[in-house]
């Protein structure tokens, strides 16, 4: 940084390229010399009610007696602003990255510092119950946007010193501010730093949303379909994973944040699960792992036993499906495949369109894709069937789709080709595939494979609150697991 | 952050549960052989397992690391020979269970298919298991475990129907003249005492406990399998189309008939453990751990010995001579072992 205020904004000027949001208040301040000074700011990133009250109000109409630009500096700061927050720049880089940041930056001619006054305010959405995640009778509040208010719903939960925030830069050109999350005395030291290490050690130039980092957060060498980073937009969620010892990456614009190590019983818990009485909750997460192994194999084990062991239907069901596949004119493999795909086109068609066409595209699909195909004879209505009750089923653990998804079509094919011995060892292959993920060091199957009694009371049931409060399990004190 | 290397003595003792049950169901049990015998052959087994693990239990237990490290560490100019010899012992008892099970899936289950494609395609799924590592294959068990058990008990349960004591005779040892090789076939089980030597060294909290009780756990699974099929599917399994197969298609609960599913769904997962855990000790007796390309090698050995086996008679009638496997095994994990406890000890530090 120049001591000349106008090198100082001439570098600003080259940096942002004359960019129309870039803007510059000048003035001068009443010292006896009438020393020049400049506020820079982006617009719409701060709050100009707070500026012009707070910051140029005092600044203009304070009456200096020094005519040092230094001093001048330290007196701004300690006597004339009234903002809450500020920090004293050394570089053009720092204040490129406060003013991008919404601060406003002030620069006083003739010396070499700068001051980052807080003054953030720009629009954003307001804390919102979280669509993807609803509960019945838990907050309503869900994570937004901006990074300093998804910090509050945290801290607000957990009021203790004990809770840190660490913040990291990651982004060549987007500066993403990211901002670690833990619970100093429950985290392992390994875990954390490893977090830590993976996060700086990402070289993308841009980051807009946390789904950027995932890949960069998995352990390597465990390729799996399943993934070993958390995703959740409650901040309930994120404070009871953070008291068993794992750590929270909260990215700036997203409200997912993510959750380090995951493991696949997680997906099958929710924060409703503990609001609840235990008896309901047990039943909900042996409803969930029920729901999961039928929308993965329902379709593969109908598409195997109607192509080659037609003798495993009861005798009722294998007269009228039967019946209903000779009229049919595709074998029953492509008939699975084909309404299962027109079925993922839809489901995806329902997620992009306006709201407004929603509707057509469900009466297209029941009526005209549904009912019609099977009056005319092209599917079968046990197929149909077959299929929508698996779709159904894989909503219920909606975090899973994707994989649901892909095991359900791998199941199709190899229960076609090779029937149930094809989908059994398409089985084995999935199981040591997710049997070798890790995530973080921790078995992505740990509570289940290598099993702990122990977390049994929190995986397949809900043990009452009198036993789960008295003995939190930290997730690297899980048997096999690297971080200890 | 690496993968943990190490993993809990559950997870081998579940495996070499899981390993010595296809060997048990793959069996042909047609013969009758009464309940004394079944009993002399339970015991059998158990004391056979035991004898066959003692040194390397003991050298787990004074010196913390398997057989092959403890061999490796002593003679590293013999470890190729014991290395060879292990492998070799890896390879026969795979390719015995292979062959078992392509001949039990091509009689019974689907006669259409070709054993070739069979075979090639359960090797696929082991060399990919055996590519994850002990670590995933033993974490796998837990979960086939439960599943296999389950399996094994609604078979069962669904055949109490037919339970026929009549047949029950304390005292008859069953035909004078059983086989020496039936007998011999029962006892083929301790081929999972070589998972054991060769991949000990990674477990930790071992106790020889958990060793006996493992043993234990498969002499009792043995026994109960054929006492049930004495008493259970005896004579009723004679009459099924099933016959050579006692478990199979003689299930019958409500409406829905035939649960050779389940025996197919059991045998199937036990058969990918018992191969895979042999692949996995043979890549070991090499020095790698986890190495595709080894493990590559060693399914493309078993593939084209069970090319062979389907080609010459000789071949097969070697590969599934019991004696013969029993032999090797008793060298492999009985008597070098024995030789190098007893000639080349080393202080304990």
């Amino acid at each position: 940084m120049k001591k000349s205020l106008e090198e100082n904004l001439e570098s600003l000027n080259r940096l942002f390229l004359g960019s129309a949001d870039f803007t510059v208040r000048e003035m001068n301040l009443k010292t006896p010399a009438r020393t020049a000074a400049a506020l820079i700011t982006i617009e719409g990133m701060c709050a100009k009610d707070v500026i012009a009250i707070s910051v140029i109000d005092p600044l203009l109409s304070f009456e200096f007696s020094n005519t040092d630009a230094d001093l001048l500096i330290d007196e701004i700061k300690s006597s004339v602003l009234t903002t809450s927050e500020i920090v004293e720049l050394d570089t053009v880089k720092d204040a490129v990255m406060f003013s991008t940041s919404g601060f406003a930056v002030l620069a006083v001619d003739g010396t070499d510092r700068m001051l980052a006054i807080g003054a953030q305010g720009f629009s954003f959405r307001s804390v919102s119950e979280p669509e993807s995640e609803v509960v019945q009778r838990g907050s309503r509040e869900g994570f937004t946007e901006p990074l300093r208010i998804n910090m509050t719903l945290i801290r607000r939960r957990i009021k203790s010193p004990d809770l840190v925030f660490e913040t990291l830069t990651i982004g060549k050109d987007s500066k993403t501010q990211i901002m670690m999350c833990y619970l100093q005395k429950s985290v392992s030291p390994s875990i954390l730093n490893t977090v830590r290490t993976r996060l700086k050690q990402c070289d993308l130039k841009t980051v807009l949303g946390s789904g950027y980092l995932t890949e960069y957060l998995e352990d390597r060498g465990t390729r799996s379909i399943f993934s070993g980073v958390g995703i959740s937009e409650r901040p309930d969620t994120v404070c009871g994973k953070l008291t068993e010892g794992r750590v929270a990456v909260l990215v700036d614009g997203t409200p997912a944040v993510l959750l380090l190590p995951h493991l696949f019983v997680e997906e099958f818990q929710s924060i409703d699960d503990y609001s609840n009485r235990p008896y309901y909750a047990t039943f909900i997460r042996i409803l969930k792992y029920f729901s999961f192994m039928l929308a993965v194999f329902l379709p593969g084990l109908y598409t195997a036993f109607a192509q080659f062991h037609p003798e495993y239907f009861p005798a009722g069901l294998l007269i009228k499906t039967a019946e209903s596949l000779a009229h049919t004119p595709l074998p029953v493999t492509l008939e699975v495949l084909l309404i299962t795909f027109v079925y993922e086109i839809m489901r995806e068609a329902g997620l992009r369109i306006p709201k407004p066409l929603g509707h057509a595209v469900s009466i297209v699909g029941a009526l005209v894709i549904g009912e019609s195909a099977v009056s005319a004879g092209i599917i079968c209505s046990s197929t149909l069937m077959v299929v929508a009750t698996a779709a159904i089923c894989s909503y219920v653990t909606s975090s899973l789709y994707p994989q649901i998804m892909v095991l359900r079509f791998s199941f199709i094919i190899l229960g076609g080709i090779l029937g149930l011995w094809g989908v059994i060892l398409a089985v084995v292959f999935a199981l040591i595939n997710m049997c070798s993920k890790t995530s973080v060091g921790v078995p992505y199957m740990s509570s289940l494979a290598p099993f702990s009694i122990k977390r049994m009371r929190d995986v397949f049931v809900r043990a009452d609150w009198k036993r789960l409060s008295g003995h939190t399990i930290k997730v690297h004190k899980l048997p096999e697991t690297e971080a200890k | 952050m690496k993968p943990l290397q190490h993993f809990s003595s559950t997870g081998l003792m579940l495996i070499l549960i899981i390993s010595a049950l296809p060997i048990i169901l793959l069996q042909n049990y047609q013969e009758n052989s009464g309940f004394l015998f079944i009993v002399i052959s339970s015991v059998a087994l158990f004391l056979v397992l035991l004898v066959l693990s003692l040194p390397s239990v003991y050298i787990k237990r004074r010196y913390g690391i398997s057989f092959i490290s403890y061999a490796e560490e002593r003679t590293p100019s013999a470890i190729l020979f014991i290395g060879a010899l292990y492998c070799a012992v890896a390879v026969f008892s795979a390719e015995y269970s292979l062959i078992s099970f392509t001949e039990m899936f091509s009689k019974n289950i689907n006669n259409k298919a070709l054993p070739e494609v069979v075979s090639f395609l359960l090797l696929t799924v082991c060399l990919y298991a055996s590519s994850k590592g002990i670590n995933a294959l033993a974490r796998s068990s837990y979960l086939i475990f439960a599943f296999v058990a389950i399996c094994l008990l609604v078979l069962f349960l669904g055949n109490i129907g037919n339970i026929d004591i009549g047949n029950f005779k304390l005292s008859e040892i069953g035909s004078v003249d059983f086989k020496v090789e039936n007998f011999s076939v029962s006892i083929v089980i301790p081929m999972i005492v070589l998972a054991f030597a060769a991949n000990s060294t990674m477990i930790y909290g071992f106790r020889k406990s958990h060793l006996a009780v493992t043993f234990l756990i498969i002499t009792f699974a043995f026994f109960i399998f054929r006492l049930l099929i004495y008493l259970v599917l005896g004579s009723y399994a004679g009459a099924q189309n099933f016959c050579g197969y006692a478990f199979s298609k003689t299930a019958n609960i409500g409406t829905t008939d035939g649960f050779e599913s389940l025996y197919l769904t059991a045998s199937t997962l036990s058969v990918i453990v018992l191969i895979t855990i042999l692949i996995i000790s043979a890549v070991r007796c090499c020095g790698k751990q986890g190495s595709t390309a080894i493990s590559s090698l060693f399914c493309i050995i078993i593939y084209v010995l069970f090319i062979c086996s389907r080609n010459y008679k000789s071949v097969k009638e070697i590969l599934q001579n019991p004696i013969i496997i029993l032999t090797i095994i008793f060298i492999a994990t009985f008597v070098i072992p024995l030789i190098y406890i007893l000639f080349s000890r080393k202080k304990v530090v």
